[in-house]
């Protein structure tokens, strides 16, 4: 016999049980010294007692009210903080909560550039509202802070543009390059009335409509924008960052 | 392990409840651990009939534990129910020892086959190997016997061992240790 097969014969032990008319007849006098002569507690005051505990029991446990005290922190306190940093500027005291916040949100589309560019463009938006509002305050240290977050913000937006125009004609030109797949000719001659209509029989006289080509590029837009900031035209500058994005939206 | 986990939660539970002198919360707990409690006991005192009682009189114990509201001192429902359960066998056989003059160290040190209830008797017939480990269970020492009811019959943890016995937890670790090998030597006599 090996300690495994000992510790499994001890295991069958467990069948070893208190005889079951005892065992009945005991709880019987358990009962009868438990409730003395009382009714037995209801069943719904007992149901809610349990849930009540249960309750109780699960937020006692450590690594529940840890996760809890996280989950509020992360969630109630980003949340409370963004709020009552989102009209925060520079030198005010929940200014790093915000830009914690525009960091933390720029990094969960940090393997989205496009989705990057766009926020990026939206929190410079933010930055020309904060200009706004400290223009009119006049303090100049603010100012320069928040000037010079737009012009970053707005630049790396700019040279990501720029990249991707870049990466863009290359890959055009690499197309162009290689030789292109001769088409079949056509040996069944048709004949053909070119007649101008279109479906409904109507003569065509004028030419098709050809769509619109966007005249700017993003980039170009977004010189403007800064150009705008610079003359403090801020509802230019914040229509302009708008119209770009709204270009990069549409170019994906 | 899932298991486990339940029932350590409905356990949990229902000592909370207890704490609150919950009547419907006791009746629960006796109808959960009667068994455990009367097998604990039974391997103390080889004898079913004072194992019987003593395992009336444990649950009434506990009980008025529970009314005068004294749980501050136990961590678990087990540990109540055991640490109860031990101190009445040892009250037991403290009475017992100023009655007929037995030593506190003579604690059930056999237990005799012939005297076991009917069923465990069928059981032992049927199986020569568990009869044997029975047999072997019943000459080993007192406080290794306990711990092995504990840890292998009554699948308690060395934790909840600890607790009971008031042993930290790598002496208890040590005792199952020792008193598995030495009642595996006396099976392999």
């Amino acid at each position: 016999m090996n300690d495994h097969f000992v510790s499994q014969q001890l295991k069958k032990l467990r069948q070893i049980t208190p005889n079951a008319d005892w065992v009945s007849q005991q709880q019987q006098v358990i009962m009868a010294q438990v409730y003395n002569g009382q009714q037995p507690t209801s069943l719904a005051f007992s149901r809610w007692s349990e849930l009540w505990l249960s309750f109780k029991y699960t937020f006692s446990q450590p690594g529940v009210v840890v996760s809890a005290i996280l989950a509020i922190v992360v969630l109630g306190g980003g949340t409370t903080s963004y709020l009552a940093g989102r009209q925060a500027k520079p030198g005010d005291s929940l200014y790093i909560a915000k830009k914690i916040n525009e960091r933390a949100h720029l990094l969960a589309v940090s393997f989205d550039r496009a989705e990057q560019n766009k926020l990026k463009l939206a929190l410079a938006s933010q930055r020309v509202s904060e200009m706004a509002a400290v223009g009119s305050e006049g303090n100049q240290q603010q100012a320069a802070a928040i000037s010079r977050e737009f012009k970053q913000t707005v630049s790396d937006v700019k040279d990501r543009l720029a990249q991707a125009e870049s990466r863009a004609a290359t890959e055009a030109l690499v197309k162009a390059s290689q030789p292109k797949a001769v088409a079949p000719v056509k040996t069944e001659e048709t004949f053909s009335a070119a007649t101008g209509k279109d479906k409904t029989g109507r003569l065509e006289i004028s030419q098709p409509a050809v769509a619109p080509v966007a005249t700017q590029t993003p980039s170009q837009i977004l010189e403007e924008a800064e150009q705008l900031f610079d003359k403090q035209e801020y509802s230019a500058a914040i229509d302009k960052l708008e119209a770009a994005s709204q270009l990069m939206d549409s170019a994906k | 392990m899932t298991k486990s986990l339940v029932k350590q939660s409905s356990d949990r539970l229902l000592f909370l409840r207890l704490k609150i002198k919950d009547q419907a919360a006791f009746i629960q707990a006796y109808e959960a651990y009667q068994a455990d409690i009367y097998r604990f006991i039974y391997f103390k005192v080889n004898s079913e009939a004072e194992a019987q009682d003593l395992t009336s009189t444990v649950f009434l114990k506990v009980w008025s534990v529970v009314q005068a509201g004294k749980l501050k001192g136990y961590n678990t429902l087990k540990s109540l129910l055991y640490t109860v359960a031990r101190n009445t066998v040892i009250d037991f056989y403290r009475t017992n020892s100023k009655l007929n003059n037995v030593s506190l160290d003579n604690e059930a040190e056999s237990i005799d086959i012939v005297d076991s209830q009917p069923d465990i008797l069928e059981m032992l017939q049927q199986d020569s190997d568990l009869k044997i480990i029975y047999q072997a269970l019943a000459e080993l020492k007192p406080e290794y016997r306990e711990v092995i009811v504990m840890h292998f019959v009554n699948e308690l943890s060395v934790a909840e061992i600890a607790q009971v016995t008031g042993k930290r937890p790598g002496n208890v670790r040590v005792i199952i240790h020792r008193g598995l090998e030495a009642l595996r030597k006396l099976a392999n006599e």
